[in-house]
């Protein structure tokens, strides 16, 4: 909303021009309260997780009298964050490669093919995407269980990659059905097969269609709680969500500062490369939503 | 050597074999459980022993369960609260950002922040500042002067729910926002000039050109948050575990203890049912009216 200045009359002008900048001024003020409901917590934890404990009690609120620093060494050896966040990047990492040659491929063999069964098998994926995994999680368990997979990782990447897929084969399909055919229809009469098309022609113009479903299957796996919570009971196995909970439990009502030092170098990963790839990342968490 | 009639069948057969392994994928650990949930449901399952048909009596069981249905009124009124607060507060915001400001992306990624942290880091984070006696939020309420105000907030039942409804909105909003900021980025600035000829008020032009143009972002907002606040359970499990005296006890906490500490894995999943019964209801509920009234 850009309230354009009118020619009308001067007096006229003024008066907008000053509605304006009052406007100005009260988008300011308002952003300006949202802004310190969001950031004012993480602050206080920066603070909070840099003093010692006397200083926190004595003073709650404003900065470190003198930086502290014992609580990130606790955080980093009692707490066994850098041991969860292994775990969990290899996790997601695992869900995302799986994700992105599993829905690239679907996507690719739904686009180019007319068979029997296609649409129908895209209708089912696509009726999954208001399904939350919640629902269904007592036969998944049943099911995790009698293939062996509690307390493996594949227990965790294969329904974590079931869960990306419909989004992921929504977002590819959608984009390899906008791509001119004559595409692949060119390189296959220069004698590529389909999956030589597929690597050369069709995935190098799918990277930012990768990058998209990379983000949101990676973030959503890095974040995932309720399933670790139910299929992973070895505390070594712990992702980073699951061992953080576990450790809060234990902790609660105690050290305050230690606690803050934890969370910091827990959200520490996610909140750098976040800050390093907002753009993508509100574009790829959003995805499904805008182009839904 | 391959025959022609081989050849064939094999360029026949090339497509299901694109689509093969995200198709196992997705049935064994999608399809599959949501097709058994309802079989599940019909059975006294604990998991060791040997499953009997039990027919309905698990749905009967649900049916009288006060806690259940005290736990679904719990789901409705998070629902409605955090989908009011996350779509007025994300639509305010988006609009104010969608103007030419000092510092606006700064502004948004602060505001995106919440959305890429786990609901079990917020939710730790939050509980510690909820916390009655070391707490953030009653030391400022202190250094306001309100100590009158001072609460257990997560301890007490009038409060609890409140407390974790506010920390969802504000761990969403953000998501919602940038919705809408591409919402409004569609919507074509020579309707507010037309409009501002005419000389229609700022607020006219929000409620007439703004409001009813992003319909189809509002309806996929209300949806996702909607979807949410039912399936809600890391916050829960997280914050209060259903508690104070059962006073933020939702529907996925109910049919947690159910399976997975008492071993009732039909009941469970009859419960599993109904709840999938009510978020489809809702969801096509919802498509319905906001189909309604873009027509």
């Amino acid at each position: 909303m850009d309230p354009l200045p009118s020619d009308s009359a001067s007096s006229g002008r003024s008066a907008r021009f000053r509605q304006k900048i009052a406007g100005k001024i009260l988008s300011y003020i308002i952003l300006g309260i949202a802004l310190f409901c969001v950031a004012y917590p993480f602050l206080v934890l920066l603070y909070g997780s840099l003093k010692s404990e006397g200083d926190f009690l004595a003073n709650p609120l404003s900065v470190p009298r003198v930086p502290h620093f014992d609580n990130y060494v606790y955080a980093w050896n009692a707490a066994h964050i850098p041991k969860y966040t292994v775990n969990s990047a290899m996790v997601a990492s695992a869900t995302v490669l799986l994700t992105l040659t599993l829905a690239a491929t679907a996507s690719y063999g739904l686009s180019q093919f007319r068979f029997r069964g296609g649409r129908l098998i895209y209708l089912s994926f696509i009726l999954l995407l208001t399904i939350p995994v919640q629902i269904y999680i007592i036969p998944l368990y049943i099911i995790v269980v009698k293939l062996r997979l509690a307390d493996n990782y594949l227990g965790l990447i294969l329904p974590y990659t079931a869960g990306s897929l419909p989004l992921a084969v929504f977002l590819f399909r959608t984009y390899f059905d906008a791509l001119p055919t004559e595409l692949v229809d060119a390189a296959r009469i220069d004698g590529c097969n389909h999956l030589r098309a597929f690597v050369h022609v069709m995935l190098p113009l799918a990277r930012p269609m990768i990058a998209t479903v990379s983000i949101f299957t990676f973030v959503g796996a890095w974040n995932e709680f309720f399933l670790a919570l139910v299929f992973i009971h070895d505390p070594n196995m712990a992702t980073l969500p699951l061992g953080l909970q576990a450790f809060f439990v234990n902790q609660y009502q105690t050290q305050f500062p230690q606690l803050f030092a934890t969370l910091i170098v827990s959200i520490g990963p996610i909140v750098v490369v976040y800050l390093l790839l907002q753009r993508h990342f509100m574009a790829g968490l959003t995805a499904g939503a805008v182009r839904g | 050597m391959k025959s022609k009639a081989m050849r064939r069948w094999l360029r026949k057969l090339e497509p299901y074999g694109w689509v093969a392994p995200a198709c196992c994928v997705l049935f064994v650990f999608t399809h599959l459980p949501i097709l058994l949930e309802g079989a599940l449901s019909l059975l006294a399952a604990d998991g060791f022993s040997p499953p009997r048909f039990i027919g309905l009596n698990n749905y009967l069981e649900v049916l009288s369960n006060q806690d259940f249905w005290e736990a679904i009124v719990h789901n409705i009124i998070y629902a409605i609260t955090t989908v009011a607060g996350k779509v007025a507060l994300s639509l305010l915001l988006a609009v104010l950002l969608n103007q030419k400001l000092f510092g606006r992306n700064a502004c948004r990624t602060i505001l995106f922040l919440p959305v890429v942290l786990s609901f079990v880091a917020i939710g730790v984070i939050w509980t510690l500042f909820f916390n009655f006696d070391y707490g953030v939020l009653n030391a400022i309420l202190n250094v306001l002067g309100l100590q009158s105000l001072r609460q257990d907030w997560l301890g007490s039942a009038d409060t609890a729910l409140g407390a974790v409804i506010f920390v969802d909105i504000w761990k969403w909003t953000g998501f919602h926002l940038v919705i809408y900021l591409a919402g409004l980025q569609s919507i074509p600035k020579d309707l507010y000039e037309a409009a501002l000829l005419d000389g229609a008020s700022a607020f006219q032009r929000f409620w007439r050109i703004t409001v009813p143009l992003l319909q189809p972002f509002t309806a996929i907002n209300v949806l996702l948050a909607s979807l949410g606040a039912f399936s809600v359970f890391d916050l829960i499990y997280v914050m209060t575990q259903g508690g104070p005296f059962k006073a933020t006890n939702v529907a996925m906490v109910e049919v947690y203890l159910q399976a997975f500490q008492f071993n009732r894995f039909g009941y469970a999943g009859a419960m599993s049912v109904v709840l999938l019964g009510l978020v489809a209801t809702m969801s096509v509920l919802i498509l319905r009216i906001t189909k309604a009234k873009t027509n």
